[in-house]
């Protein structure tokens, strides 16, 4: 039997299994958590009664986080250099050579009760993107409980941009249908198979002709983002087994986002930056595209779960016995980032949507749960999958707290003899040198930052472009409040089996 | 153009463990105090960290000045000191000197609080009455009446007091003329010697306590003459101030070298108070003074 055939393919929970599976699938979700609560109370348990050895470890970890950031920095940099490549090359002259007709591009855009004007950014960037506007079809994916309203603004953007594009479908995804989650994941599932029976079938578009592209209603995508998309599709030694991921900008409304939610918005972007370079660590993430006959294969994406766009990445990987992979389009789509209303609602808002990004640690078990299931997967690729993702979370969650919080404590905790030590004194000011050069990599961020900035609105003074570069001071702060503690607060979650719903992060354009 | 090959990744990588591998241990033998000869050997060096809590001090190591503690900074931590014994002294100008002979142990930072007081101490009078003005309605001139001082009447009151129970620093503390215990310090005064006896557990006794590394829980200081009272100078447990014959004076608890003994006032038959551990009056004959700090 294949993986995809079995009861476990697309768990959820480990309620949704029986007996020892259960038991073995709860155990690997408290995992995640327990590593990293252990690392954090064992370096406060440490610095109270072995302060020497905390030091030492503190002192070990500091190197090791400076030398993390410079060999990071310099997969950043070669990827800024790749995308500013990719934005100067013209894609129409990179395909031209090439049997792409009859490739089709499907795009979702679910959405839920998000303003007209969000929605009709990301149609108009649609318009204005290059290629055959009669081989795209775009599915506007409604949710059912979002009520009259949404449905009336759907109405209103398929009769304005409805036969812009070769086809145009409204969907509406019913509420409550058993084994769901209210979320993104059943509603663009919904979408994908309303468009085969209604679009691929009725036409007859073959599902391996077609590439489909799960965007987030906010997506704008760059002038040649399909041309490059279909580039790399038809260049891929087997399209039907990758996935392919842009680079999440969020420069729609960056001018008027305040500093702290840039800097967190920035951070993400830096970070799928540097996982470009590095494929093998990298999972889909927000929006992506990958083969209709793949995702049609595996039934879709999770309906029942928060994070289904990367668990889509590890149904594909376990249905695909390892054979599977993302690909890098060093190309970028462009999102909001957050602005609310007042700096304190954004602050929750960035948050609230840090903690959702951070429940992807819901993958870890699956992934740990499929490596143990799956015995045609080899064991190599097993161990060092799972150490790569397990890791992940795990420095997310703990490394800032490690440095900027826990540096100081065998100094706090470690008793009198402890600070009559060299050791005890110079511990606080090795950790703060070490963050001092690890901060100069920032330089850099604040370099690539304004590099990809859109154009200053009229609005803005021309000195809040130099806001933008000193913004990447408030690193340690975000890291910690918007990275760290929303990590810890997801993996503390998944221990105790505290699940997560989907939460909809509010769209606001000023 | 090409993502970063995995060679160039592998060798970055390589380079990042290798660069770990090497630093990690060097670095913590540096915070540790470890220091490189010119023939590249390691050896052990300690530190000294100089607690002066005033700025404009000018703190000497072995006669050369290291530094002048200003308003931000009035502490001074020298470190890749090699173990031996240092001579450490501040000076301000106006201010009693104050020296000591301190080793340095490997590894280990010597702590010190050097005390510094004026050369004249201020003492200022508290007067028995204190004049009070009032404006006349009946007149444009202001008349002065003087009333009582209930500050002078409050002062005459502790000297007349021969023994006390009472509340002198942050922490409840019971004393008599004889006899003090304050937090985790119990004082007994016998003519001319004070017994200090560190009541706390002996890995936190105060590092003034502690000779060539070997600690005691309890020391002695000599006076030159018969001691007629003693109590903790304010905000200090590590100073005292001494009722003596000649005059009061403060001296310090630290027996690691000679004690530093400062005037605060000299005369025969001088008695002080110290009142809720922040003020000092001394009573001249019938006369009471404040010492401004």
């Amino acid at each position: 039997m294949d993986y995809k055939d079995t009861e476990y393919f697309k768990v959820g929970r480990a309620s949704d299994l029986q007996g020892g599976d259960r038991f073995l699938y709860r155990m690997l979700e408290i995992m995640p958590g327990f590593l990293s609560w252990s690392t954090i109370l064992g370096t406060i348990f440490l610095s109270a009664f072995f302060p020497t050895a905390a030091a030492y470890f503190i002192i070990s970890f500091d190197l090791y986080w400076l030398l993390k950031t410079a060999y990071l920095s310099v997969h950043l940099r070669h990827n800024w250099k790749r995308i500013k490549y990719n934005l100067s090359v013209d894609w129409s002259l990179m395909i031209s050579k090439m049997k792409y007709e009859h490739i089709y591009h499907m795009v979702i855009l679910p959405f839920y009760k998000e303003p007209q004007d969000v929605i009709e950014e990301s149609i108009k960037s649609l318009v204005a993107s290059q290629y055959d506007k009669k081989k795209m079809i775009i599915i506007l994916a409604r949710e059912e409980r979002a009520g009259d309203q949404s449905e009336k603004t759907a109405e209103i953007i398929r009769k304005k941009y409805g036969n812009d594009f070769g086809y145009f479908l409204v969907t509406a995804h019913k509420e409550g249908v058993a084994g769901e989650m209210a979320g993104k994941g059943s509603n663009i599932s919904f979408a994908a198979e309303m468009a085969r029976t209604e679009i691929l079938d009725k036409s007859a578009i073959p599902y391996k002709d077609v590439i489909v592209s799960a965007f987030d209603i906010d997506t704008v995508a760059y002038k040649q983002f399909f041309l490059c998309l279909t580039w790399h599709f038809l260049t891929s030694p087997n399209p039907l087994k990758t996935s392919f991921q842009p680079v999440p900008f969020y420069n729609n409304n960056i001018w008027d986002a305040p500093a702290l939610s840039r800097v967190a918005a920035g951070s993400s972007t830096f970070w799928q930056m540097m996982q470009q370079e590095r494929p093998e660590k990298l999972a889909t993430f927000s929006s992506h595209s990958v083969s209709f006959q793949t995702l049609f294969e595996v039934g879709y994406w999770q309906k029942n779960i928060v994070s289904e766009d990367s668990r889509i990445f590890w149904n594909l990987f376990m249905a695909q016995n390892a054979d599977y992979t993302v690909t890098p389009l060093s190309y970028p789509v462009s999102m909001d980032a957050n602005v609310s209303h007042s700096w304190w609602q954004t602050a929750i808002n960035v948050y609230k949507q840090n903690r959702r990004w951070s429940w992807g640690v819901e993958n870890v078990p699956y992934l740990i749960f499929g490596s143990i299931k799956n015995k045609k997967i080899p064991l190599w690729k097993k161990i060092k999958v799972i150490f790569v993702q397990t890791e992940g979370f795990w420095s997310l969650a703990t490394n800032p707290i490690l440095i900027f919080i826990l540096g100081w404590l065998p100094v706090i905790l470690g008793g009198a003899s402890f600070n009559k030590t060299v050791l005890s004194y110079n511990l606080p000011f090795l950790t703060r040198n070490i963050m001092i050069v690890a901060m100069l990599g920032l330089i850099l961020s604040g370099i690539i930052f304004i590099s990809f900035l859109p154009e200053r609105p009229k609005h803005r003074s021309k000195y809040s472009r130099i806001l933008m570069v000193f913004q990447w001071i408030l690193v340690p702060i975000t890291i910690t409040v918007f990275g760290a503690i929303p990590g810890l607060e997801a993996q503390t979650r998944l221990l105790f089996g505290k699940y997560m719903g989907f939460w909809v992060t509010p769209k606001h354009r000023t | 153009m090409k993502p970063l090959s995995k060679r160039k990744r592998t060798v970055y990588l390589l380079v990042s463990f290798l660069v770990f591998i090497i630093l990690a241990p060097f670095l913590i033998l540096y915070a540790r105090g470890y220091r490189l000869s010119e023939v590249f050997k390691l050896f052990p060096t300690g530190g000294l960290y100089v607690s002066v809590g005033q700025s404009g001090v000018n703190v000497y190591l072995d006669d050369e000045p290291i530094k002048k503690t200003n308003i931000f900074q009035k502490t001074v931590f020298v470190q890749n000191l090699k173990p031996s014994e240092y001579k450490v002294s501040v000076s301000k100008e106006g201010f009693q000197g104050w020296e000591k002979i301190l080793s340095v142990y490997p590894e280990t930072v010597t702590e010190v609080r050097p005390f510094i007081l004026p050369e004249e101490p201020i003492l200022i009078e508290v007067l028995p009455t204190i004049p009070s003005s009032q404006n006349s309605t009946s007149t444009s001139a202001s008349s002065s009446v003087e009333i009582v001082n209930p500050e002078y009447e409050n002062v005459s009151e502790l000297f007349t007091k021969k023994s006390e129970t009472a509340t002198t620093t942050n922490n409840i503390s019971t004393s008599t003329d004889k006899i003090k215990t304050v937090r985790k310090f119990s004082i007994e005064s016998i003519d001319d010697s004070l017994f200090i006896k560190w009541t706390g557990n002996l890995e936190d006794v105060p590092a003034y306590f502690c000779q060539s590394n070997i600690c005691n829980d309890e020391i002695v200081i000599k006076m030159a003459y018969p001691i007629k009272k003693f109590d903790f100078f304010p905000g200090r447990d590590d100073l005292i101030i001494v009722g003596l014959l000649d005059g009061i004076f403060v001296t310090e608890l630290d027996i690691r070298s000679k004690q530093n003994i400062a005037t605060l006032a000299l005369g025969d038959g001088l008695d002080f108070r110290v009142v809720n551990g922040d003020k000092i009056y001394i009573r001249k004959g019938k006369q009471f003074f404040l010492v401004s700090l």
